[in-house]
């Protein structure tokens, strides 16, 4: 006969059971439970953030600047805590893996926050808590690097330029390159020379560019001769360094690191995916030095055609535009263009100058409304581009040569509006210099005096190194001596003195201001 | 004699009719076990859940697994691991103990026996072989499908999701096949006297021999618990990403104890069904 304890030996069990659980709480504080739970509420809470992000974008694909600071708030109310929790316990003592783990999800919050604040124009928000997050990092560069970037994008964008450029150089130095991941993406460090140099290009210092990309070639140069680089990050140093070489028309050494650069790409299989660039360059070389560029055309457009996802394919149907119109073979040059922005419209850059090329070949070839058309859709599809600053003022170019002053009046209008339009959108970065320089152009010629003033003062607000500020500086001067503004054009130009003296202009300069004071 | 289909309805409509909660407590072990993992689970922002749930998915499934949403994304998986395990383990010592409490209501002379108890104890060594065994060979089928199934079901089937629920209707037909050969395995060990092997080796010929009466059966008192497993497995991610991660974990407690009754209904009717024939005989 059974008895009831033998009947019912289950209820021992759960007793044990019972026993194990209450045991739990007295152990947990053993091992790191403790910091993995810490890392699991923080990770929830992001997701929080995450998923408030995603129904916001999906009520209004582009919420608005409250909006995105009101989702801002939500990742940096879920690291908050933790950061505060490992700025604590971290004080004198090297970090645990999971403590390192937790720094690298406070990274990501942190990370989230400061695109939000990039997006909604307040990047001043984002630096400073980027600048927190360095200190807070303690040397991790796998969260400094991250941080690093943000800092420099940011002061980019507050029109901090010079600040973003020794942010930039200083990664230079700190963080050697990676190798690239499974994608063949390159390391963001490995652009940094580049970034620099276009930098300086926008704001149009022609000769720090110049300087900026011989310090870049001596950077790549130091690098794949210093050795010790994975053949995929050699490869990737050695392209950067021919296209150093390549824009310094340094044409018998680009060929020589060229060959190197191919002979690299053809012995290590996995680096076929840089066949395309390395064969684009190498057309390119040649193109440079030949007159008929017959040949050249057909090897770039058959490149595109092989390799149409490569990165290189936009660029290379662009270059065979360009040798075609240069060729005189219009028609060809024009189906080119075109093919560019419909093929590879993600390509802003190079597609907005396409449909600029376009249109002009369309004006040329006395197809005015097509070419209109044209131009007038290029700042409305690419705002943030050199072309979307050029087209508005070639449509003013056009009724100028046209000799129709009515038609010039309405254009300079209209281009004073899409202008007005892209600063709004984004007025900091260094390529509203450019459209700021259009728009003062469209109120001198309208005469409204008194708002292009308020652009010159814009521009030496915003650009106050550009070289289109030192040519806004003079305008501004001119317009406000025609009002009879005479101290204000003197102010004009004592900063033109004070802030460009190496510009050509200057005794002319001194001799106006001779004149006015006299 | 290997039964008919009419006298396996019977047992399971009496299975139904005569639950006791004290013949399904000793499954209540195995529910315990397996709520208090998604108990833990479902707070794994505390010390003490990540010290429970926490560490069990970490040395099931790795790191991954104790992350936040990737812990509750691949809960179906882990889950489907703890459930196995507490299964063999804690089944081991309750399926004995459920089938003796059907048969000394069956037949209450039994209990009576001085050699009752042991037997029933000793019944545990079978059971947990013929779980283990069960267990093994639908591992070793979840490989196929993993390997060879998907691809074939790929080839034939139209549609993301008409895929996934043609491979885990198969895979779980299988799966349950495999268990319905094995379910004899601890109503023997505990009806006879013989050793581990032979409990064994007599509860796989019994289940070979019910087989086309007792799994439509299985399959049928399962169906609540499978409707929501099916849910779970094939739109797991979907609920995980589309609702509240934790919902997936919330649909797992209600799963385990659907489940568990789900077994109890089994077992009971299968002890009814093996208990007719040799009385029968």
């Amino acid at each position: 006969m059974m008895t009831r304890r033998e009947q019912h030996p289950w209820r021992r069990s759960l007793g044990v059971a019972c026993l194990l659980l209450a045991l739990v709480p007295a152990v947990q504080g053993c091992g790191d439970a403790a910091r993995r739970a810490d890392r699991y509420r923080l990770q929830q809470g992001l997701w929080e953030a995450y998923r408030a992000e995603q129904a916001a974008t999906l009520l209004d694909a582009t919420p608005d600047s409250t909006t995105r600071l009101t989702l801002r708030l939500k990742y940096l109310g879920a690291v908050e805590g933790a950061s505060a929790a490992l700025r604590s316990t971290a004080m004198g003592r090297p970090r645990s893996a999971i403590e390192r783990r937790l720094l690298q999800v406070i990274s990501q919050g942190e990370i989230e926050a400061a695109r939000l604040a990039h997006a909604a124009g307040r990047p001043d928000l984002a630096l400073d808590r980027c600048r927190a997050l360095v200190e807070l990092a303690e040397g991790d560069t796998s969260v400094t690097r991250r941080a690093d970037i943000l800092i420099a994008g940011s002061l980019r964008r507050m029109g901090r330029f010079e600040e973003a450029i020794d942010a930039m150089k200083s990664m230079m130095v700190r963080y050697p390159p990676r190798p690239p991941d499974s994608t063949g993406v390159e390391d963001f460090v490995l652009s940094l020379p580049i970034m620099i140099v276009d930098l300086r290009k926008e704001l149009g210092d022609e000769r720090g560019a110049g300087l900026e990309i011989q310090a870049a070639e001596t950077y790549y140069q130091g690098l794949a001769n210093g050795g010790g680089l994975a053949p995929s990050l050699e490869a990737q140093v050695r392209s950067r360094w021919v296209h150093t070489l390549l824009e310094q028309k340094k044409m018998p050494e680009a060929m020589a690191g060229l060959d190197s650069l191919e002979a690299l790409v053809t012995r290590v299989a996995e680096m076929s995916p840089m066949i395309p660039e390395v064969r684009y360059t190498r057309i390119k070389l040649r193109s440079m030095s030949e007159r008929d560029h017959s040949a050249s055309i057909e090897a770039l457009e058959r490149l595109a055609f092989v390799f149409p996802a490569s990165p290189v394919a936009p660029r290379a149907l662009f270059d065979a535009a360009v040798l075609s119109e240069r060729s005189n073979r219009a028609d060809e040059a024009r189906q080119t263009y075109e093919a560019v922005a419909a093929r590879y419209p993600q390509a802003s850059e190079l597609a907005s100058m396409a449909i600029l090329r376009q249109a002009m070949l369309e004006d040329r070839a006395g197809r005015w409304e097509k070419s209109k058309t044209l131009l007038e859709s290029i700042p409305a599809r690419f705002p943030r581009t050199p072309a979307g600053a050029q087209a508005p003022i070639s449509v003013v170019e056009h009724y100028v040569r046209a000799g129709d002053k009515a038609g010039v009046q309405i254009a300079l209008r209209k281009a004073a509006d899409s202008y007005v339009r892209m600063i709004r959108s984004d007025s900091t970065s260094a390529g509203a210099a450019a459209v700021r320089w259009n728009l003062l152009r469209c109120y001198s010629e309208l005469k409204d005096k008194d708002l292009a003033l308020k652009v010159v003062d814009d521009m030496t607000l915003h650009h106050p190194k550009s070289i289109l500020t030192a040519r806004a500086l003079i305008e501004g001067a001119n317009v406000a001596e025609s009002k009879g503004l005479k101290g204000l054009a003197l102010s004009y130009l004592s900063k033109f003195l004070r802030d460009f003296p190496d510009a050509p202009q200057i005794p002319g300069i001194r001799d106006r201001i001779k004149r006015l004071t006299q | 004699m290997a039964g008919s289909f009419k006298t396996a309805g019977i047992c399971a409509n009496a299975a139904f009719r005569s639950f006791s909660f004290s013949e399904c407590a000793p499954l209540l072990t195995i529910l315990a076990a397996q709520w208090i993992f998604l108990v833990g689970g479902l707070n794994l922002g505390t010390a003490w859940g990540m010290a429970i749930a926490g560490s069990v998915a970490q040395g099931l499934v790795g790191e991954a697994a104790i992350e936040y949403p990737g812990f509750l994304e691949l809960l179906p998986l882990t889950f489907s691991y703890v459930e196995s395990v507490t299964f063999i383990v804690l089944g081991a010592m309750a399926l004995p103990y459920l089938t003796s409490h059907v048969l000394v209501r069956l037949k209450p002379s039994l209990g009576a026996s001085p050699t009752w108890a042991r037997r029933v104890r000793s019944a545990m060594i079978p059971t947990f072989l013929a779980l283990a065994i069960a267990f093994l060979l639908t591992y070793v089928w979840q490989l196929f499908v993993a390997r060879n199934l998907l691809r074939i079901v790929a080839a034939l089937v139209q549609g993301g999701v008409s895929r996934s629920v043609v491979t885990w209707l198969v895979s779980v037909a299988i799966g349950y096949a495999i268990t319905t050969i094995l379910i004899y395995v601890p109503v023997i060990a505990v009806s006879k006297s013989v050793g581990a092997i032979q409990a064994v080796r007599l509860g796989v010929t019994e289940g070979f021999d019910r087989f086309a009466t007792t799994y439509p059966f299985v399959l049928l008192l399962s169906l609540p618990a499978l409707a929501i497993q099916l849910v779970v497995q094939v739109g797991g991610p979907l609920i995980v990403r589309g609702t509240r991660p934790e919902n997936i974990a919330y649909l797992l407690i209600f799963y385990a104890l659907v489940s568990t009754v789900a077994t109890y209904f089994v077992w009971s009717m299968v002890t009814r069904y093996y208990h007719a024939r040799t009385d029968a005989e």
